[in-house]
């Protein structure tokens, strides 16, 4: 008997998406750090989270975890708000810092989260420390950044959450281990169904990892939606123009960046019809894509169809 | 069992990459019909590349037809593409062999040899193919764009 | 041994869930505490014990180096003084370490509790875990709470002994009367209720404060606060007795050249060992005249005089009929120490409550 491998996109439109936030605002003293924020995670993704330093992506993560309350609109985890016993079981955070108890070993942070939480799987949680050849009975204050990044990785992971919250997980690991715990984190949520949502401000990083991406800026999502749908809807092209005026070639097409070096001009833009131009014309990469939002603004927010909040409530920007 | 090598600065897809390397497993022999692949897991822990990415590779495997997936169970390639003459011990293997030995003797080097299979091939390949291969049919003739990409991925290692 | 119930070593199926991290988290803290415990109650046997039996060996049991009654006089005398060369210095620095531990605790188990978690950002470890912010709050203070009740429990028990053997012995001026500061302090159940405040002072202003040190600074001045506080409040829910003597008072001459015989206590017949909480004379329509204090001048024929202040005295000097004492009597000592105790748990019990209130609001 032949089943169908699952596909993501096989979600039904009415399950709860693993994240959704409308009109989500939080101001620390009179500044925004995240404003009029309207996006939406369908469940089973992996979702990248990039911005810029202070973009919000940090004060997003806590706001999921409800580590802090929306000042303005709200955000759900599942269709609900955050601090609900359910939604506290089925997400996990790992936060900047990984803040462990340094006096405990590691056997004993296991043991705490076992203590924590009822659906842990001390299975899962050893084995990731396993493969870092951590001694359990190590302290954990004793350990190098790298190690404690490996414990509260499987502290996350242990909890077997539907929901995993990465924030900058891996910015004090080698290139070794990162490679090998990213595998560990994606292997988990295969497994598990478990949606992810990491941030990183190296974007090689989260290349062939993420199939979605939310990019902040400034507060405000910048991007928002499937990759694949994005890279499609993108063109990366490269050509030759004199002087400062605007470009023909460019005229009718929502242009996200453009720039000049002599007379070369490289643009990302996105074509509303077939591009009929004798320029180098490619489908970036999710590097480049990112790149180009990050580093234009101005550019109109562009979110792909399952991103925005079901209810309507994200208005057209 | 296979095991895939994902090249991230390769400019093909990771999931491009899975399906070429299933099929030239498949055309190779090193996957015979009954053999399973490896689980989504453990590709992606050995990779670190997207879950989804995984299965909607082999989603694209399945729907060609090379591979059952059976829940709980696994994923089992169903159809070899090995043809008799691809295999590392087939008559056409030992003339290219020979060929190199010559090539290398007349003072070639590697480089200069893989431009000369380059060129051939594409001229060898430029029409339509002859109609005495008679087992070309393995792979689905709707899925040309697949099969396209097969040449272009194997022209790359050389 | 009771204190057994201190030590760490408990048997671990009784505790899990969040208990077991709050427990485990504290396990040094509880592990000194429990070590402190027991070497000063160690130190409390053997020092109350020594004194006690040269007390006993010498007959001296009646003395005391505030009244000095009759049957001290003579050799009695001079071996309860010697008591107090031989143990003073030592009685003191005990006296003074028992008035420090409820604080120390505040200090260094209460303080750190929540501010360290906040320090170094643990408590998001813990409050992105299964369990509610309320529940980890209730293991992270319960612990440490109810492990101090039952730790100072125990050592109000030998402290309360200590004091009684030396209350009135030694020149230590917290320890002349069962109503002296440090004998209040380290004894009874109101030891107990110091031990307990000052860690929730400790748990609630780390909660409030976030930094370790800076919470450790205001725990300090916070538990200096509600010690006044229980000071003051100590005798709410024990009315004042009164005591009285008949009395007869005149005002001195402004020439001022009568002589003044005698100085000496104003006679109210007030009990021995009372607490006295004001003197003052009475009219013989009611009116209360306090005085500043119960020393006055008397003439030879037993007159007392008015001091120039307060001017009430010297304006109704011919009406007043008796003077008065407002006092607590000994057996007042109990229903203090009670009463300290459950003013000192009730404050507890508040700064718990607003713990709990604080952190559903903490974003």
């Amino acid at each position: 008997m032949s089943h169908p491998i699952p596909d993501p996109a096989d979600h039904l439109a009415d399950d709860p998406p693993a994240l959704e936030a409308i009109g989500l605002g939080l101001k620390y003293r009179r500044q925004w750090a995240l404003r009029d924020c309207d996006f939406r995670l369908p469940a089973g993704r992996i979702c990248g989270l990039v911005g810029p330093n202070g973009a919000g992506k940090s004060t997003l993560m806590s706001l999921a975890a409800h580590l802090l309350t929306p000042g303005a609109g709200e955000i759900k985890v599942f269709g609900g708000p955050p601090g609900t016993p359910a939604a506290r079981r089925r997400t996990a955070f790992l936060g900047q810092d990984k803040p462990l108890y340094p006096r405990l070993t590691v056997a004993e942070t296991l043991r705490a989260g076992h203590e924590l939480n009822p659906g842990w799987d001390q299975e899962a949680a050893e084995r990731i420390v396993r493969h870092g050849n951590l001694s359990m009975s190590a302290r954990v204050g004793g350990l190098s950044g790298g190690q404690r990044t490996r414990v509260a990785l499987a502290l996350a992971l242990g909890k077997r959450p539907d929901l995993l919250l990465l924030d900058e997980p891996l910015s004090d690991v080698d290139p070794v281990a990162r490679q090998e715990l990213t595998g560990l984190v994606l292997a988990e949520a295969v497994e598990n169904g478990t949606t992810v949502l990491i941030s990183s401000h190296v974007l090689a990083e989260l290349d062939g990892v993420c199939d979605y991406v939310l990019v902040l800026g400034d507060g405000r999502v910048r991007l928002a939606g499937d990759v694949d749908e994005l890279l499609v809807s993108h063109r990366r092209i490269v050509g030759a123009h004199e002087g400062d005026d605007p470009v023909p070639e460019l005229d009718g097409h929502h242009v996200v960046e453009v720039r000049r070096t002599g007379r070369q001009v490289t643009a990302m833009i996105r074509p509303t019809a077939d591009l009929d131009i004798d320029w180098d014309v490619a489908e970036p990469t999710l590097e480049e894509l990112l790149l180009s939002y990050l580093r234009s603004p101005d550019a109109p927010a562009l979110f792909t169809p399952g991103a925005r909040p079901a209810a309507g409530a994200g208005a057209a920007r | 069992m296979v095991e895939y090598l994902i090249d991230r600065h390769s400019g093909l897809s990771p999931y491009l990459q899975i399906v070429e390397q299933t099929k030239r497993a498949l055309r190779l022999g090193v996957l015979r019909p009954g053999d399973q692949l490896p689980t989504a897991r453990e590709v992606v822990q050995a990779t670190a590349i997207n879950p989804n990415t995984v299965l909607k590779a082999y989603r694209e495997l399945e729907r060609e037809g090379l591979v059952d997936s059976r829940r709980g169970v696994g994923t089992f390639v169903r159809r070899s593409l090995a043809k008799p003459q691809t295999v590392a011990d087939s008559p056409l293997h030992a003339e290219l062999a020979a060929w190199v030995r010559h090539a290398r003797e007349a003072g070639l080097d590697r480089e200069d040899a893989a431009a000369l299979i380059t060129i051939a091939l594409d001229s060898g390949f430029a029409g339509p193919a002859p109609a005495t291969t008679g087992t070309a049919g393995t792979a689905s003739a709707t899925h040309t764009t697949g099969t396209t990409d097969t040449d272009k991925a194997d022209e790359e290692p050389g | 041994m009771t204190t057994g119930t201190l030590t760490p070593a408990r048997p671990r199926r009784v505790l899990h869930g969040v208990s077991w991290v709050g427990y485990r988290q504290e396990r040094t803290a509880l592990a000194v505490a429990a070590a402190v415990l027991l070497a000063v109650c160690g130190w409390l046997l053997f020092l109350g014990s020594t004194i006690s039996d040269y007390v006993t060996a010498h007959h001296i049991q009646g003395c005391n180096v505030v009244y000095f009654p009759p049957e001290c006089q003579g050799s009695g005398s001079g071996l309860a003084e010697g008591l107090d060369q031989k143990w003073q210095l030592m009685v003191l620095a005990t006296g003074w370490l028992l008035a420090a531990l409820p604080p120390a605790l505040g200090l260094f188990l209460g303080a750190p509790l929540l501010a360290r978690e906040f320090e170094t950002g643990t408590y998001r470890l813990a409050w992105t875990q299964s369990v509610s912010r309320r529940r980890w709050l209730a293991a992270r203070l319960g612990i440490p709470l109810a492990v101090t009740l039952v730790g100072s429990t125990v050592l109000a028990t030998v402290s309360t002994w200590w004091v009684h053997v030396v209350e009135g012995r030694f020149a230590v001026p917290g320890y002349y009367h069962w109503f002296t500061w440090m004998s209040r302090a380290t004894s009874g159940p109101a030891m107990v209720g110091f031990c307990v405040v000052s860690v929730a002072i400790g748990a609630a202003t780390g909660l409030v404060v976030r930094r370790v040190v800076a919470a450790m600074a205001v725990t300090a001045a916070l538990t200096a606060a509600v010690r006044l506080l229980v000071d003051h409040f100590r005798f709410v829910l024990l009315p004042a007795k009164q005591a009285v003597a008949a009395a007869h008072v005149t005002v001195l001459q402004p020439s001022g050249r009568t002589p003044l015989v005698g100085v000496g206590h104003l006679e109210t017949g007030a009990p021995l060992e009372s607490y006295t909480l004001g003197n003052g004379y009475l009219t013989a329509d009611g009116l209360r005249i306090p005085l500043a204090n119960d020393w006055i001048n008397t003439l030879p024929d037993g007159t007392a005089v008015c001091p120039s202040e307060p001017a009430q005295c010297i304006a109704h000097h011919s009406e007043i009929v008796q003077a008065y004492s407002d006092y607590q009597p000994p057996s007042a000592e109990w229903p203090m120490l009670w009463t300290e105790a459950g003013i000192s748990l009730v404050v507890a019990a508040a700064l718990t409550a607003f713990c709990f209130v604080w952190i559903r609001r903490l974003r």
